[in-house]
């Protein structure tokens, strides 16, 4: 009984937390990386245009496909992390069976 | 910040902001690819089973072979005859589908000189596997 009441004051705990992210620093915290990683290459092209020169489309093409596929498993690792972690945690969380005594 | 699920709100944020990349960076080579530059020369190509005819700019025509000069681009304006056919040079990344009816457009610059392949890459009856011609590039 008191194992099912420490988890209720946990769960509740983290809920009103969680509501508190939702405000100023955790919407920098998305906002920032998506604005950087959107500007970049945008800013690229934009000094590239002033060179004018031909560009190499086998290059540019093959360069794109290696990005993304870089891209994805490193997606495919975060989800998979967060997955194994949040596994665990809730692993941890849960209530140990009690050993019985005879 | 110091809560337990921050590692949610960070794992959200990491991988909106990849994929958000990911769709900026490929926009971006996309617009670069689809400019076709002022100065190219145009190479009308004409699919029909099983062949490719090759049209320079100065009216000389080609067929199952083609002569470029490397350093230079190209616009491809590609049509078909007959069926739908697809003008795929591997080496230099090109693909346009040849459609009846149609001008599609592509283009690239060969940087490189020598023989390459180019293939027909839209099934178009019994001998498209052997729809192929060669690119030469010369200096």
């Amino acid at each position: 009984m008191i194992e099912h009441m420490r988890i209720f004051k946990y769960s509740v705990k983290s809920k009103s937390v969680g509501v508190g992210l939702t405000s100023g620093r955790l919407l920098s915290l998305i906002l920032a990386p998506l604005l950087v990683a959107s500007l970049i290459p945008i800013l690229d092209s934009a000094f590239a245009a002033e060179a004018e020169q031909l560009i190499n489309r086998r290059v540019e093409i093959w360069g794109l496909f290696y990005r993304l596929m870089a891209a994805a498993f490193v997606v495919g690792a975060a989800v998979q992390g967060v997955m194994a972690f949040v596994l665990f945690r809730f692993r941890e969380k849960k209530e140990k069976p009690q050993e019985v005594v005879r | 910040m110091g809560s337990h699920n921050m590692i949610e709100w960070v794992y959200i944020a990491a991988v909106v902001a990849i994929l958000t990349w990911v769709g900026a960076d490929s926009w971006v080579i996309e617009k670069y690819i689809d400019e076709i530059p002022e100065d190219a020369e145009t190479i009308k190509v004409t699919a029909q089973q099983w062949f490719w005819t090759f049209e320079h700019e100065d009216g000389t025509k080609e067929v199952g072979e083609l002569h470029l000069k490397a350093g230079k681009a190209y616009r491809f304006e590609v049509t078909s005859k007959d069926v739908i056919h697809a003008f795929n040079i591997p080496f230099y990344t090109a693909m346009i589908d040849a459609v009846p009816g149609r001008i599609n457009k592509v283009w690239f610059a060969p940087d490189q000189t020598g023989e390459f392949l180019i293939q027909c890459r839209e099934y178009c009856g019994l001998l498209h596997s052997q729809m192929r011609a060669k690119l030469i590039v010369e200096a």
